[in-house]
């Protein structure tokens, strides 16, 4: 029962034991933990952030915003908060991905990656058993990098696996094939949605993180959800409404409210404040930290590593209306894949350059999907909608009709080099997505943001506290795991 | 005063007063601080030290680090940058505290001065640039270094006001911050403690400061005292050395190098229920190494640095400054000792007699940090510590 009280016309609520500040997926996700471990639980998002409904980008084609598929979505989450029943689904759990290379030539990963060896064999017959066994290989060490990668502390590793960390892509797959497009298959899975570029140090463990992240209960393995991102976060509001979280709405967020060294709750515009121990924010480091704290609370070196610039490097997602067949035979054949463009590596130079200089990607690394294959709803009949993420893109605003006018002709570019000719009727942009900073970075950054502000029952799942892109819904976990810890130790 | 350890820079820059401090030294003993050239020794250790202890001495502080902070919020950025209590000063006084990293040990001393109602003088040992702008930033507050543009003047010793005023220089108000114009030159003047002396140092510009060297000089002929008897002043004083007897923070490299300020002694100047300032949660929960900086006074002639404590024939700690003071007639130092062996009798080894009795010295700093450590206790019993 929540206690009210009235002082001076402002309204101060209590016996709540946890405010969440944002209905982000980790902040969903951490509002029903906390709910489930029996806690009163208020969650706070911003006015108008309500699941969005698919959006008619041209006339009979829809587009589902954010990322159609997941690689790393955490399955402790999703069985504790039994997300399943409440209608968490796949349209497809293990999807094939068809990697196109610079020379046209296509390799089509299954989508168990055990059974990748025979795959390989169709592209370079000498590489199959040597490619089999690294992917094998790769997938056991990556398994021990799981928790890390989830917001555990650092597994102790023996002296190789050590060096592994450091090591660049680069470093760590350069001539280990005799068919080099291998390489660039890993390249360009690492590389991916990262500022980092392959050679640079740090950047394999990318390629871990891509094959440690488990979904629909296949390690290494990609699945398209039913509704895409929508369709995640509506599975998570149920799980909320059943745990007995309360969803409020409001934009009159002013602070949190700190006393001494812990947080007490927050307050509003109006002067009104929900009371409350514990704190989880799912919003922007800055504005869990600069905006709702301020930095004369917080010290000098924790602000330091808020005020470090985001890489001017970013990943733009288009949404294509296709009007008729594509022209490219295999993947005409079956839509219901993930497609990736695997540039040589003298094109990923330039294309990091590009990036670097403001410039359009003529060459990029390129993620497809075709989300119409799963729901024909998104797309009219014979026809179909395409999601293409590129990366990297300059980190620049779309409101540049110049700037926008070339990212729209890339993506028509690009699509054409994966798929072959089609009508394409209208292409639509998504607003830039900041690329992840270099993985190192992210385990700095991670580290300092969700231990070190010092303030007590104050936790945060914001985007700062992933390693790589992506929905994971592990920080949101590990958020609420300390913050249950927190509140049962006396808050 | 704070100077900061000596440095090996190869060629020292020279002060606004190097010239002056040139011409009355007659040992032409330098060393460099903060890359700047200092006078070691002017003509007697003994005779400056008597100087500056019973009468008064000039000083250089040209290499002590000086900025100005200026603006709307310069007060909340100090007050997090250091654990003076800004908020409570008025214009004209000043406050001295402690400069923490975020984990709660300490980088430098901090002495801030209201020049005005938004603007601050923040004085330190060693630079410290990098950290104030970082701790401006998102204020409106400017940080500027003004060391460049200000020579110091200090004035050490018991007759130090009567000295400045025999000087013309009579803006001193008892015990803050005062400024005006003497003779066409710019002046701030500020009391100053010189460890075991107190003082005053008088800020003017740069290419003003050998005019008010020498009109200080004229009415009678003012000595001047070099590093080394500033030294004996700072350790009958109780004030440590950064980079002597603790490493700043910041240039440490963590690990157990770092001290907090309890274990050097100067827990006075950070106290964990202050308002907020950087590192104080940390330091509240910052687990020391279970050694404290300590003054001893020492039953012989001299002691070299990093030299062994006993206490029964353990060890118990080292050494980490020394100098033999005229007016006690033994050595007094620093050192490093551990937090047991503090009741214990305590033996000092050295280069004459192998070993001498050594026993806790008590300064004006250990007998303000035994008052703030008891009443830290009795409020920690009470349970009213954290509120």
């Amino acid at each position: 029962m929540t206690d009210e009280m009235t002082r001076r016309g402002a309204r101060i609520e209590g016996g709540i034991d946890a405010v969440i500040l944002g209905a982000a997926p980790d902040g969903l996700a951490s509002a029903a933990l906390l709910a489930r471990a029996g806690l009163h639980v208020v969650l706070i998002e911003k006015s108008g952030a309500k699941t969005k409904e698919k959006r008619e980008f041209a006339p009979g084609y829809f587009a589902e915003a954010g990322d159609p598929i997941a690689a790393t979505l955490d399955s402790k989450v999703i069985d504790a908060l039994d997300l399943y029943r409440h209608g968490l689904s796949y349209s497809a759990r293990r999807l094939e991905t068809l990697v196109r290379f610079h020379d046209g030539a296509f390799l089509v990963a299954p989508g168990d990656p055990a059974l990748i060896g025979e795959s390989v064999a169709a592209l370079s017959d000498v590489d199959a058993a040597a490619f089999a066994a690294f992917y094998d290989n790769e997938r056991k060490t990556s398994r021990s990098f799981a928790e890390w990668f989830a917001g555990g502390e650092p597994p102790k590793l023996p002296g190789a696996l050590a060096e592994l960390v450091s090591s660049s892509v680069d470093g760590a797959v350069a001539g280990r094939f005799v068919d080099s497009r291998l390489e660039d298959f890993i390249r360009a899975e690492a590389a991916l949605g990262s500022a980092a570029r392959p050679a640079e140090p740090f950047t394999y463990l990318a390629f871990l993180r891509r094959l440690a992240g488990e979904t629909a209960g296949l390690q290494g393995g990609v699945a398209a959800i039913e509704g895409g991102a929508r369709g995640l976060a509506a599975a998570l509001r149920r799980a909320c409404q059943a745990a007995g979280v309360t969803i409020r709405q409001t934009d009159r967020v002013k602070g949190v409210i700190v006393e001494w060294d812990r947080v007490a709750g927050v307050e509003f515009d109006d002067g009104a404040q929900i009371r409350s121990p514990v704190i989880i924010s799912a919003l922007s480091a800055r504005e869990t930290f600069i905006d709702f704290v301020g930095r004369s609370r917080l010290d000098i070196e924790f602000t330091r590593a808020l005020d470090i610039a985001a890489p001017r490097i970013s990943a733009i997602r288009a949404h294509l209306a296709v009007n008729g067949p594509v022209a490219d035979a295999p993947v005409r054949d079956n839509l219901a894949r993930r497609f990736l463009l695997a540039p040589a590596p003298i094109e990923i130079e330039h294309a990091y350059r590009a990036a670097r200089l403001g410039q359009t990607p003529h060459n990029a690394i390129a993620e497809l999907i075709f989300p119409s294959a799963f729901d024909s709803s998104l797309a009219p009949q014979g026809c179909s909608t395409a999601t293409l993420k590129i990366h990297p893109v300059a980190d620049r605003s779309l409101s540049d009709e110049a700037w926008r006018q070339s990212l729209i002709d890339a993506a028509r570019a690009i699509f054409a080099r994966m798929a072959g000719r089609a009508e394409i009727a209208a292409v639509d942009l998504e607003d830039p997505e900041p690329a992840a900073p270099p993985v190192a970075a992210c385990f700095e950054r991670r580290a300092r943001l969700t231990g070190a502000s010092g303030l007590e029952g104050y936790f945060f799942c914001g985007p700062e506290a992933l390693v790589g892109g992506g929905v994971s819904l592990s920080a949101g976990r590990r958020a609420a795991d300390r913050a249950r810890d927190y509140f049962r130790k006396g808050g | 005063m704070h100077f900061p350890a000596s440095d090996d820079a190869a060629e020292p820059r020279a002060t606004p007063l190097y010239a002056a401090a040139a011409g009355l030294s007659s040992t032409n003993s330098w060393t460099s601080i903060n890359g700047f050239a200092a006078a070691r020794v002017y003509t007697s250790v003994e005779d400056e030290y008597g100087a500056a202890s019973e009468e008064a001495a000039l000083v250089d502080l040209g290499p002590m680090r000086r900025y100005t902070l200026r603006g709307p919020d310069a007060s909340i950025a100090l007050a997090r940058l250091t654990t003076t209590p800004v908020g409570e000063i008025a214009v004209g006084e000043g406050a001295r505290g402690l400069i923490l990293d975020a984990e709660g040990y300490v980088v430098d001393f901090a002495d801030v001065t209201r020049l005005s109602g938004d603007l601050f003088l923040l004085s330190t040992a060693t630079p410290v640039d990098r950290r104030l702008q970082l701790a401006v930033r998102g204020f409106n507050a400017e940080a500027l270094n003004v060391g460049a543009m200000v020579a110091a003047i200090g004035l050490a010793g018991p007759r130090a006001r009567d000295a400045a005023s025999a000087a013309g220089i009579d803006l001193l108000s008892a015990d803050a911050t005062a400024q005006g114009r003497v003779r066409g030159v710019e002046l701030a003047i500020r009391p100053l403690s010189f460890g075991a002396a107190p003082g005053v140092e008088i800020m003017c510009p740069g290419e003003d400061a050998l005019v008010i060297w020498e009109r200080l000089r004229r009415k009678r002929p003012l000595p001047a005292a070099g590093v080394d008897a500033l030294e004996i002043l700072r350790i009958e004083g109780g004030v440590p050395r950064v980079g002597v007897d603790f490493h700043s923070a910041d240039v440490s490299g963590g690990g157990s190098v770092r001290m907090t300020p309890d274990e050097i002694g100067l827990p006075h100047l950070a106290p964990p229920n202050r308002a907020w300032f950087n590192g104080r949660r940390a330091m509240k929960s910052a687990s020391g190494a279970g050694r404290y900086l300590v003054v001893l006074s020492i039953d012989c002639d001299r002691v070299e640095t990093g030299a062994a404590i006993s206490s029964r024939g353990e060890a118990v700690g080292r050494i980490t400054s020394s100098a033999f003071s005229p007016r006690l007639r033994r050595v007094v130092a620093f050192a490093e000792m551990a937090v047991a062996a503090l009741g214990r009798p305590l033996e000092a080894a050295t280069p004459a007699s192998g070993k001498a009795a050594a026993r806790l010295h008590e300064t004006a700093e250990s007998r303000l940090a035994a008052v703030f450590r008891e009443n830290l206790r009795t409020a920690t019993e009470s349970g009213r510590s954290s509120v």
